[in-house]
């Protein structure tokens, strides 16, 4: 007998496939397919604490590979305000009328930001990066529509690059963009971006339905064109393409097309998010196994032309207890100056219970961040009753605070968690080297269902199976 | 402003940002313009008013707009003089 010592909480989880079960132990990097009988023995492991005598070399050497049956939260964020990056939103308008867009603009007052107060932010962070030796960091924009604050988006660049070239250190850019640029203002994204997330929801007749500028003006030959044009930039690629019942069959025709057209680097699938606004367009998302199908098969057809398949949910550097920037100490500055780890509205953080300001720019220019806000945040992420006993709560970690798991949510699983679930488990067993499995998984409606349905995954809630 | 109204880039003048500023290339010569010298080249080339270029630069290296205008003017000159473009009128 070995005895091991208990001191937090298990991450070892069972996934039902047809005849098998999906090993997953994030914290010790354990991945196998196993039996029930082996299940079983992991359950005894981890109740006991003790590797039984007497058991096959093969599960005697998993069950040691397990680690111990219960370990501290594995990747809690502790120690000073470490930002993942700094967030400007230049403006909250946007010049587009894309019929899911549930954001609403707030007041005037709040919807421009003063360029003095990006260059604050930035000197802010600059400085911060100085003191701890650190050469780089990001600054990632948001909107609204970035651009139409084009002043602001002009000092955010230059000003950071100024303070950089006086003190070593350099910034990154990132812009997420619905790409509705003249030539000039192309020229300058692809020249000092180092990423761009440009909006382009596949081909014609869903990218128009879905993302007109106005009622009677279609936006496809902009954005294509500058699709187009940054396909030959300095900057990376990356098409966010939101997916809805309508575009979700023609997903890897359209994979297909975005790596043949303008090779980006990144592709992100986003199964359309449903609202008022939505449901009015008679828009509606696809169903998740109907997602989770087409997405796999378009990530084949991704990489196969070396493009990477993104999702935030599934594909992660390591484990997570965020797939957001709140909890991350993310530092991202609203255009009044308000310094938040989210970028949606307070409005609607508020209308949750929650408070996700982390501090202010104040009228003098000090950069007012609160460490004990900062370190609520960091206790917030913690706690998300809907992921707790699923298998991808260190990989996707529930997604949107505010608009998924949020306090007091449902803790049954959403369309988005059936997604999640299955594409997380169809990329486990890719990387387990069991393609086929993955793919039997995914067009199985029974195998889903029984994804879908199990309320735990974790090998310590499952009664004895034979 | 009594200024010029744009600057017109040199048609055979190529430019790559780099980290610390931007590198100029004119057939077998090259030249790196630092900071600001490359913010008030880049709006230059996208075809900005002085006033607007001006306007930014001022909160770009957090001059008062007089001495932004005084540094743009001499940048543009000297991008002038050293035929990387031409001012105009």
């Amino acid at each position: 007998m070995t005895p091991i010592g208990k001191t937090g909480e298990s991450h070892v989880y069972a996934v039902p496939l047809s005849g098998h079960y999906l090993l997953h132990a994030p914290v010790s990097g354990l991945l196998a397919l196993v039996n029930a009988a082996a299940v079983n023995e992991v359950r005894a492991y981890l109740v006991s604490g003790q590797v039984r005598d007497g058991l096959p070399s093969q599960l005697e050497d998993l069950l040691h590979r397990l680690g111990p049956p219960e370990v501290p939260d594995p990747v809690q964020r502790r120690g000073p305000l470490a930002p993942a990056f700094l967030g400007i939103i230049p403006s909250r308008r946007c010049n587009m009328a894309c019929r899911y867009c549930d954001f609403r603009e707030p007041g005037p007052r709040q919807q421009v930001m003063d360029p003095a107060t990006a260059v604050h932010a930035i000197d802010f962070m600059a400085e911060y990066c100085e003191r701890r030796g650190q050469k780089h960091y990001q600054i990632q924009l948001f909107g609204g529509e970035p651009f139409i604050e084009d002043r602001v988006v002009d000092v955010v660049v230059h000003h950071a690059r100024f303070v950089g070239s006086r003190i070593g250190v350099f910034p990154s850019f990132v812009v997420s963009t619905n790409g509705l640029f003249g030539p000039a203002r192309r020229q300058f994204v692809g020249d000092f971006f180092d990423r761009v997330v440009l909006s382009l929801d596949g081909f014609r007749e869903f990218h128009d339905r879905n993302r007109p500028i106005s009622l009677d003006r279609p936006s496809f030959d902009e954005v294509v064109e500058t699709a187009r044009c940054l396909s030959t930039a300095r900057a990376q690629l990356c098409i966010r393409c939101c997916v809805t019942s309508e575009s979700v069959p023609h997903l890897e025709s359209i994979a297909r097309w975005f790596c043949e057209k303008f090779h980006p680097i990144v592709v992100n699938f986003e199964p359309m998010t449903e609202s008022p606004e939505s449901r009015q367009a008679g828009l509606a998302p696809p169903s998740p196994h109907d997602f989770a199908r087409h997405a796999l098969r378009s990530w084949q057809v991704l990489r196969s032309h070396n493009c990477e398949p993104a999702s935030a949910a599934v594909f992660t550097d390591g484990l997570q207890n965020t797939s957001c920037p709140v909890g991350r100490d993310a530092v991202i500055v609203h255009p009044d100056g308000l310094l938040a780890s989210c970028y949606l509205l307070p409005n609607d953080w508020e209308a949750r219970g929650m408070d996700l300001t982390i501090g202010r720019i104040l009228a003098d220019g000090t950069v007012d961040i609160r460490m004990p806000d900062v370190l609520g945040l960091r206790r917030l992420i913690q706690s998300k009753p809907r992921c707790a006993r699923c298998f991808c709560r260190l990989t996707c970690a529930g997604g949107c605070h505010v608009n998924h798991s949020y306090p007091g949510c449902a803790e049954r699983y959403s369309d988005s968690c059936l997604a999640i679930r299955a594409l997380t488990a169809a990329t486990l067993l890719e990387d387990l080297g069991q393609s086929d499995v993955a793919n039997d998984l995914v067009e199985d409606p029974e195998a889903l269902d029984r994804l879908s349905a199990r309320s735990s995954d974790r090998v310590l809630d499952i009664e004895e199976w034979s | 402003m009594k200024l010029p109204a744009a600057f017109q880039p040199s048609p055979e003048i190529r430019s790559v940002v780099e980290p610390a500023g931007v590198r100029l290339i004119h057939g077998q010569s090259e030249t790196v313009l630092g900071y600001p010298e490359a913010a008030i080249w880049d709006m230059a080339v996208r075809g900005y008013e002085l006033a607007r270029i001006v306007d930014t630069l001022h909160h770009i290296i957090e001059v008062t707009p007089a001495h932004a205008e005084q540094i743009a003017l001499d940048t543009l000159q000297m991008l002038s003089e050293r035929g990387f473009g031409s001012q105009g009128q």
